[in-house]
């Protein structure tokens, strides 16, 4: 036996350090300590075994890995941090004594740092930056809507207003954009940047709202835009570059000399950048690529390779889905999300110049197809646009496909806002309008037949209300259009066929019975967990049953107020689809979970 | 000394009297009394007069009127209100501080020594002579060239100088790829160096000798410190136009967590009631005194007690030889029963191997087993906040906008939330950053109560009753 082991000198209490020890070791105060354990990416740890961890004493403790404390300890930095320190001390007595001349030398040489070589130690390679885009962009847009007056160095605010801006032309010019959600929060876009998606919230366009000392803590989350700042000035470079755009973005026609000492000609020409409404000067002409998904003949992933090849198309048709369209905007509605959707999709827009610098057309203009108004009524209307809400253009980008506008004409009673963030399991309940949305996401249009069924249920429906209804929707319809909503559904109409399948019974007969062959197959030791398994999938089912007489209950209701109150479509009911088959479809689903 | 000089009279006075006899003599002839006797204030004046004109120059009225004022023939420029001068500006105004003023020189009397040493003025130093031909040199037009030089890199300077960009908190111009060769290259002296042609070692060496040594991350830091997603998807619910089932599903959560959270306060304010009973100061009082005299009566009674004797316990008896012996044989008998005993049971074993197979393999799938439920528990912590510091995660509130507050236009949208707190939160949920209670310092300085002597009453001099006599008056 050799000698006696202390305690706490091995294992789990060697691995951690408290906070007070990290700075005394660093010799930093507190405030710089956490400055720096931001910006290089170090965070409180839980230890497995507290007491051991923390030597034997009980009381809750701040601690750290030792190992990332003495890694913290040969940051240059530090030394940056100390610059400082005497930096504001000099500058403190200078001020003091009423010595300006000193201030004003001491602030042309303030110390300042550079952040480039953390953003390239805490993420080695582009992707891994990517991967922590969501964070960076929600944090720096909320930053860039700041007021000037509030504790944040104003250039900061600035310098985000700027980066963000460029990312926005970067996803414009990249046609990046995927999903809009808008919540009570804020709006949430989901853009796609090299095969990676990065989900960011912005908030509404609404006044600055304070918040309290206890809720946040300003200075904490300023260290990290800091930081932030640096790397989305990168990554916005790296991005620019990979589409063959001029970095710091130009506006073609418009020169502005760098170092211009007109400070009024800067903003503007910021502004104008700002305004998102025109492409960016491309380094070298752009080659159009299609991308083209290689076949593989194996018969397994025929299915999938189908869903890739359909969710591809879908794509390509989402980003030229405002193509051709010329949109103008009211001042009611938010500019700068409803131009940066229209634009993502490839879309004209223009709006009152006295809003905002950049608008490239007048409202008078007669070749416009779409005026986006979110007012109760309009008093001078042109025959040859149509007057839509806002959330059109969210929920087309949703859909993936250009929606019919009647259901979003001024004044309308919109259809819910559904969230394209949900993913359904198996037997869940899926509310009519999200199934709408997923059929279409798949790329598929809506059968004939059930459209027909519709109208009938429509019919029937309807039949107590009075026909003066029915046909001012159908006027409406009828309506001549320059729209290719319509033409489009026209065109669907031609192609209406059937196909008579010779033996579906049949064959459905037999894949039940083979699944259930299948199902006495399983092992004894798997049974259990499978019953398990599909008992909570028939709970599933059985709310989602529940939910949906509900609805029915709910629409019929509502339904019969409107009858009593005023006329209008119902919406719903036209949404309404049957729930998907779960019989053939789901089945197959099952045997590849097994 | 006025004083001094009152007591002196006051002693003549006493003197005086008592030398009334004998007045003192003065012999006027000898120069030593002439002090005493002539009277020479008048001459001394004059001097004195003389001696002030010297130092701060001519009289008054000597002097010729130019020099002491002057014809105001032009009119005043209107003058600027000034505004009200401020902390800083007010130092400035002041001018030259008053305490210094004594160390000005006020002599208008000239050096008396011609030839002490002092310091040169500028325009004093160098030879007399060359200074006369350069200033007729540069009367003429004619200036150096180094001059000229040196006046030009001086505006070239301060023109640098006004043209270099302020020095900025951050970077802000991003004019190179990061990820790419201008991120990999090395400054080595003056040189730019594509990291990638070199290799590891001279990398390292002249890293180190630059003082630039890369310290390498620990791998543990470049692990994520949750499984929660940065931005999370929102719940469909909280869309400003919802479908009825989300809107529900949302509202039905945020009021389970509401009716959580009130009964836990029923239950908090249920257990602390008594504790938080109000008292009565007569009560509490006397509930002092029973305490404090708590054990002061009956102290007195029990000090009589005597102490008991213990009883002296005898040692044990030592054992005897033969017990000794005994007793050894007795535990070695002992010893061998148990080996026995071992032994035979390990033998019987051989007969049960099948059940021992089974034991074994019971208790290896119960350890499996327990490793996958660690595995999940693991795996399960990486998506809950963990215990980071003294305080506890407290998620924020549900965000959902009310029934009647859904407007389902994106004009009337009232919004919930906010973003930066959003953000807070998310990145405590993530383990980035402690959850904590802000820490203000406030600083209370201990109150030093005196009363104002106008205010007391003073003491010592009391005449009747005051407040009797003032109540009438009133």
């Amino acid at each position: 036996m050799g000698p006696m082991k202390k305690k706490y000198e091995a294992g789990e209490a060697t691995k951690y350090i408290t906070r007070a020890q990290a700075l005394k070791k660093l010799q930093l105060n507190l405030k710089d300590f956490r400055r720096l354990c931001i910006l290089k990416g170090v965070y409180p740890r839980e230890p497995n075994n507290r007491k051991k961890a923390q030597k034997g004493k009980l009381d809750k403790k701040t601690l750290y890995y030792v190992k990332d404390i003495r890694f913290l300890s040969h940051e240059p930095l530090i030394w940056k941090f100390r610059d400082f320190k005497v930096f504001m001390r000099k500058m403190k007595t200078a001020m003091e004594k009423g010595d300006k001349e000193t201030v004003a030398r001491l602030k042309e040489n303030k110390p300042s740092m550079k952040l480039d070589h953390l953003v390239k130690e805490r993420y080695p390679t582009f992707m891994d930056a990517l991967n922590d885009l969501d964070d960076c962009l929600t944090l720096c847009f909320f930053y860039s809507t700041l007021p000037r007056d509030t504790k944040v160095p104003a250039n900061l605010i600035s310098l985000c207003r700027r980066l963000t801006v460029e990312f926005l032309h970067y996803v414009i010019a990249a046609k990046a954009l995927r999903k809009v959600f808008i919540s009570v929060k804020g709006i949430y876009y989901q853009v796609e940047i090299k095969g990676q998606p990065v989900t960011m919230l912005i908030n509404h366009q609404r006044g600055f709202k304070p918040t309290s000392a206890s809720d946040v803590d300003y200075r904490i989350m300023t260290n990290f835009v800091d930081f932030y700042t640096s790397m989305l000035g990168f990554i916005n470079f790296r991005l620019y570059h990979s589409i063959n755009l001029q970095y710091p973005p130009k506006l073609p026609g418009i020169t502005v000399k760098e170092d211009a000492t007109d400070e009024d000609a800067v903003e503007e020409y910021n502004e104008l950048v700002a305004a998102l409404n025109s492409s960016l000067v491309t380094n070298v002409p752009q080659a159009e690529e299609e991308i083209q998904i290689d076949e593989f003949p194996s018969a397994e992933g025929a299915e999938k390779l189908e869903e890739a090849k359909r969710e591809a198309e879908a794509i390509e048709r989402l980003k030229s889905l405002f193509k051709g369209l010329k949109f103008f905007i009211s001042r009611e509605v938010p500019r700068e999300s409803v131009v940066f959707v229209i634009r993502s999709c490839d879309g004209e827009v223009s709006w009152d110049p006295s809003i905002f610098a950049g608008a490239t057309y007048d409202e008078t203009d007669e070749s416009i197809t779409h005026q986006i108004v979110d007012r109760p009524s309009v008093d001078k209307q042109y025959l040859s646009r149509y007057y839509i809400q806002p959330q059109w253009l969210f929920d087309c980008i949703n859909f993936r496909r250009l929606l019919p506008v009647e259901d979003y004409f001024i004044g309308a009673n919109l259809p819910p806002h559904i969230s394209p963030f949900v993913t359904e399991r198996l037997g869940d309940y899926i509310p009519p309008e999200r199934q709408m949305l997923l059929a279409l996401q798949r790329g598929e249009t809506l059968p004939a037949e059930q459209e027909e069924e519709e109208e009938e249920e429509e019919d029937e429906s309807e039949d107590d209300s009075s026909d003066e209804e029915e046909e001012e929707g159908k006027i409406e319809k009828k309506e001549p259009t320059k729209s290719q909503v319509v033409k489009e559904k026209k065109g669907m109409k031609v192609m209406r066929g059937r196909v008579e399948m010779p033996d579906v019974k049949g064959m459905e007969e037999e894949d039940k019975e083979h699944y259930k062959f299948r199902e006495l197959m399983i092992r004894n030791k798997d049974k259990r967990l499978y019953r398990s398994m599909m008992k909570n999938r028939r709970n599933r089912e059985r709310e989602a049953k529940r939910l949906e007489n509900k609805r029915k209950q709910h629409e019929k209701e509502e339904k019969s107020l409107k009858k009593s109150t005023s006329s209008g479509k119902a919406l719903t009911a036209k949404w309404s689809i049957q729930p998907l088959s779960a019989t053939s479809d789901t089945q197959t689903k099952k045997m590849k979970m097994m | 000394m006025a004083t001094s000089t009152l007591g002196a009279a006051w002693l003549v006075d006493e003197s005086d009297k008592l030398n009334k006899k004998k007045p003192k003599r003065i012999v006027k002839h000898k120069k030593k009394a002439w002090r005493v006797t002539s009277n020479v204030e008048d001459v001394e004046r004059f001097l004195e007069s003389k001696r002030l004109d010297e130092r701060l120059g001519a009289p008054l009225e000597e002097r010729p009127s130019d020099s002491l004022f002057v014809v105001d023939t032009k009119t005043e420029a209107d003058k600027t209100v000034k505004s009200e001068p401020t902390k800083k500006r007010k130092i400035k105004e002041i001018g030259p501080l008053r305490c210094y003023a004594i160390l000005t020189p006020n002599s208008a009397v000239t050096d008396p020594l011609k030839k002490r040493n002092r310091v040169r003025r500028p325009e004093e130093r160098g030879d007399p002579l060359l200074r006369k031909i350069m200033e007729e040199r540069r009367a003429n037009g004619k200036i150096p060239t180094r001059f000229l030089q040196s006046m030009k890199h001086h505006q070239e300077n301060v023109e640098a100088l006004a043209k270099k960009k302020k020095p900025e908190r951050l970077r802000t111009t991003f004019d190179f790829d990061l990820w790419g060769d201008a991120g990999n290259s090395l400054m080595i002296g003056d040189k730019k160096v594509s990291a990638l042609d070199l290799s590891d070692e001279l990398k390292t060496y002249t890293m180190e000798k630059m003082g630039k040594r890369i310290y390498s991350r620990p791998p543990t830091m470049f692990k994520k410190t949750t499984g929660l997603k940065p931005v999370e998807y929102p719940h469909p619910g909280t869309s400003y136009n919802p479908t009825y089932q989300d809107h529900q599903a949302l509202l039905k959560e945020a009021y389970n967590l509401e009716t959580k959270e009130m009964k836990e306060e029923v239950r908090t304010r249920r257990r602390l009631g008594p504790m938080l009973k109000k008292i009565p100061v007569q009560r509490k009082e006397e509930d002092w005194w029973s305490e404090m005299t708590q054990g002061l009566g009956d102290d007195e009674e029990p000090a009589k007690e005597e102490e008991e004797e213990v009883p002296c316990v005898r040692p044990t008896k030592p054992k005897t030889r033969k017990q000794k012996i005994r007793a050894k044989a007795l535990k070695w008998q002992d010893m061998r029963r148990k080996k026995l005993k071992e032994a035979k049971k390990r033998l019987l074993e051989f007969d049960r191997l099948r059940s021992i197979r089974r034991e074994i393999r019971k208790s290896e799938e119960l350890t499996a087993k327990r490793i996958e439920i660690r595995k999940k528990e693991k795996e399960a912590k990486m998506f809950k906040p963990a215990m980071l510091g003294r305080h506890k995660y407290v998620p924020p509130p549900i965000e959902v906008n009310l029934s009647e507050e859904i407007t389902g236009t994106l004009r009337g949208l009232k919004t919930e939330g906010h973003v930066l707190i959003d953000r807070y939160k998310s990145m405590q949920r993530r383990n980035i950053i402690e959850p904590r209670i802000r820490q203000t310092v406030v600083f209370k300085y201990k109150h030093k109560v005196f009363t104002k002597r106008s205010h007391s009453e003073p003491k010592g001099l009391k005449v009747g009753n005051r407040d009797k006599d003032k109540t009438p008056v009133q």
